[in-house]
């Protein structure tokens, strides 16, 4: 009995550890996006990693500036997202952990079809690792991406999306 | 050309230049789109100034949460800490890493940042620990010199990059500016180049038509005359020929000069041609070309008028008597007045079946006959001529066949002194006995001998055979041979006389040779020469036929003929013209006074004789006398003295 309760300890302090450090990484179940604004209902949204992985994933293989090499991410296109939410407007303002804001016009989610990233080469995203969510455009596919402007777009750490 | 070699020349330095900037062109391109790339470039000052700020949060959460120590601040501590380890990892990787890489210094300060930030990681799980807490602070302390570095150096290497971009993209712009401008440029050059060379284009087409027009004219023209040549006649008469106007025939005619061929020889071929254009600007007077009628240069000294059918054939006529009058006009040639005569040749179209050629042919038939009527004759073509031309033709064969030994012989007309009969001399008569022909006169085939050359065999016939029959004479008379000009031309005539003298070993005081004043117009300098040769070789000249042609009085003195005999027209007239009476004596008082013997030919009557007596001239020659005799029949005749005269 006390062997077996030292190693449950021992395992609850090691996956304790390991959550600790990543004590911040919601499990499945918790909210990670709040969308808000002029959306169809009028009422603010939120989403968890399932409730955002319903919706239907779609892939994108890119170099970044931020990252050595071509990364896979995977995560939910942003014109999806807006469509589920009924988002009747014309922009995105996007509010990260970190504070870090930026816009992103409608247009884009369009024409370019950024997704909010979940995964990155298939492990969900930290905070360490600039998540929970980061919005990926398809650098490598549309170079005009390349610049300074969409990589301001590209914000990681996602928390809210207010809808104007 | 020199202008198109240039414009060449241009024009391909221009393509090199081209050529160079299209080379260039992609490297500046490349050279452009990366600097523009950099500028575009993830900012790295926004990276590590974020970071900055980030660290300080974590900071200031870290300081709020040991002042006030709750849940809701461990847990944003947590967060902070969690954010500014993800700027840690950006600052690792990526663009950002390779920037940090590039300096030691600067791996060296992310490398102590990472250092801290790891030795805390621990302590961040129990906050509530507060030697965790100091612990963390002080770590903090010690890297908030390196954050604040390394956000400068992002910083200032932003700025810096960005300005050596600018640089490179004003440079770049300049280098795009110039190349467009130095294509528009180019441009402008070559649209200038393009007028250029369209207007030298339209130069030499211009030039090119004048040269075109110059030689259809040239092509249709004589050039000493610009009169139409040959092939405007031969057009005109095609055209004209195309429909048939029995009441309104054109007409050919052909003029020959008379006279022009001793004056090309005399005064020179300038003098000849300045004559002939004097010719053709009075022909272009007389004769309308503006109602299709063309005057034209057929050639040498021939000219043809062709006159479209729009008169009556008395028109024509009159046309031609008028090209005549207008012809004969002295023409000034050279300081000199020059006269001259011309023979015209008609013929009509009056019968479809005539082509150009053959009405050309007509006219020449006529022309033909006329000259052989004699000088300044206007004749029609009439069927009758063709048979003459065709006589003619047949006589010229027959003479070409002919062995000249054989067929040609002296006949002898004696000279005698017309008071006592007594038998001077004889003058040798050619004549030319054709087989089938039968005896031909010296007037039918002399010409065409002379224009075959024939004559000058005939002539060293002549010569011999007369100077051999008068060996065989009975007496010792002379006998005098006719030397035409054309033998004068061709022959050397001391040459052929020494030989036929030395050969039949006749006394050259029995030889006289008798030529005419026509020779003297050919070469006056040459004939005295010959004259005075002749003389020295101990032989007589005699001037023959005085007083028809071409005399002049300076011709008596210069040459020193030994005789001269008074042409028989002026015999023929004694007795009937007194004038011809007058001029007898004249020429015979002359010749007495310059030492010249006289002879008149030419006497029929006994009229005439006396008259030619009465005159002063003792010494005669005609039918009075006797007709021209073969060799053994006049034999005959010079055994009995005195000669009978014919009743």
């Amino acid at each position: 009995m006390k062997s077996l309760l030292s190693a449950v300890a021992l395992t609850v302090g090691l996956i304790g550890s390991a959550t600790i450090s990543s004590a911040e990484t919601p499990a499945p179940g918790k909210v990670v996006l709040r969308i808000e604004g002029k959306l169809k209902d009028g009422k603010s949204v939120e989403f968890s990693r399932a409730d955002l992985e319903k919706l239907g994933v779609s892939t994108i293989r890119t170099t970044t500036p931020w990252y050595d090499g071509v990364q896979t991410f995977e995560g939910v296109p942003l014109a999806a997202l807006m469509h589920k939410v009924g988002a009747d407007g014309r922009k995105a303002q996007v509010v990260a952990l970190n504070k870090y804001r930026t816009e992103i016009p409608f247009n884009d989610f369009a024409q370019y079809q950024p997704i909010l990233a979940l995964k990155r080469d298939g492990q969900y995203m930290d905070v360490k690792d600039k998540g929970p969510l980061f919005i990926v455009y398809p650098f490598d596919a549309k170079p005009e991406l390349k610049s300074e402007q969409y990589y301001g777009r590209s914000a990681w750490q996602v928390r809210t999306i207010s809808v104007e | 050309m020199r202008h198109f070699n240039r414009l060449r020349l241009i024009l391909i330095s221009l393509m090199g230049l081209l050529g160079i900037a299209l080379a260039f062109l992609p490297f500046v391109m490349q050279m452009t789109e990366a600097a523009v790339d950099r500028t575009s470039r993830h900012d790295m000052a926004w990276n590590g100034i974020n970071g900055r700020s980030e660290y300080q949060e974590l900071r200031h959460v870290l300081m709020t949460y040991a002042l006030n120590p709750t849940t809701d601040g461990q847990q944003a501590a947590e967060l902070a800490y969690e954010i500014f380890v993800s700027r840690l990892n950006t600052w690792r990787a990526g663009v950002f890493g390779a920037f940090v890489e590039a300096s030691p210094a600067r791996r060296a300060i992310v490398g102590w940042i990472a250092e801290s930030i790891h030795k805390i990681e621990a302590d961040i799980a129990h906050l509530d620990d507060d030697r965790a807490l100091t612990r963390i602070l002080a770590e903090l302390d010690r890297i908030d010199a390196d954050v604040e570095q390394l956000a400068r150096d992002s910083y200032t290497t932003n700025t810096e990059e960005i300005a050596a971009n600018t640089i490179v993209l004003r440079k770049l712009q300049i280098v795009q500016q110039s190349l467009i401008i130095g294509l528009i440029g180019s441009g402008f050059v070559l649209v200038v180049l393009l007028l250029l060379q369209n207007r030298l284009l339209g130069r030499a087409h211009n030039a090119e038509k004048v040269i075109s027009a110059e030689n259809a004219f040239l092509a249709a023209h004589d050039i000493l005359t610009g009169l139409p040549n040959r092939n405007s006649l031969h057009t005109a008469l095609a055209k004209a020929c195309r429909i048939f106007d029995a009441g309104r025939p054109p007409a050919v005619l052909i003029i020959d000069l008379d006279g022009f061929k001793p004056i090309n020889d005399v005064l020179g071929h300038k003098a000849g041609d300045q004559l002939l254009v004097s010719v053709a600007k009075r022909l272009e007077k007389v004769v309308d070309q503006s109602s299709g009628n063309l005057a034209c240069r057929f050639g040498g000294d021939e000219f043809v008028v062709l006159l479209q059918g729009a008169g009556s054939v008395d028109a024509v006529l009159a046309t031609a008597h008028t090209l005549l009058q207008v012809l004969r006009e002295p023409h000034r040639v050279d300081q000199h007045k020059v006269s001259i005569d011309a023979t015209i040749g008609i013929a009509f179209r009056d019968q479809p079946n005539i082509d150009p050629n053959e009405l050309i042919h007509r006219a020449d038939i006529a022309l033909y006959a006329a000259k052989a009527k004699g000088k300044g004759m206007i004749l029609v073509f009439e069927p009758e001529m063709a048979t003459g031309i065709e006589a003619r033709q047949k006589l010229e064969a027959d003479l070409a066949e002919a062995d000249p030994w054989a067929e040609f012989e002296p006949h002898y007309q004696p000279l005698v002194d017309i008071t006592s009969g007594e038998i001077l001399g004889v003058e040798a008569l050619a004549r030319w006995n054709h087989p089938t022909r039968g005896m031909v006169l010296p007037g039918e085939f002399i010409p065409a001998a002379e224009s075959s050359g024939r004559i000058v065999e005939i002539g060293r016939i002549m010569i011999e055979k007369a100077c051999r029959d008068a060996m065989r004479f009975p007496k010792p008379i002379a006998v005098s041979v006719n030397l035409s000009t054309v033998q004068m031309i061709r022959m050397d005539v001391p040459a052929l006389v020494a030989d036929v003298l030395a050969k039949t070993k006749l006394p050259p005081s029995r030889l006289k040779l008798e030529i005419t004043e026509s020779v003297m117009i050919h070469d006056a300098k040459g004939t005295r020469a010959l004259v005075g040769k002749l003389q020295t070789m101990g032989v007589t000249v005699s001037l023959d036929d005085f007083g028809t042609g071409y005399s002049s009085l300076s011709y008596l003195r210069r040459f020193g003929f030994d005789e001269l005999k008074i042409d028989r027209s002026f015999v023929g007239d004694l007795d009937h013209d007194r004038q011809s009476m007058a001029i007898v004596q004249t020429i015979i008082a002359l010749a007495r006074n310059l030492d010249i013997k006289v002879i008149a030919e030419g006497i029929e009557t006994e009229e005439q004789a006396k008259m030619v007596v009465a005159a002063g001239c003792a010494h005669g020659q005609g039918y009075l006398f006797g007709r021209p005799l073969p060799f053994d029949k006049v034999l005959n005749v010079l055994g009995s003295m005195p000669i009978a005269r014919a009743a």
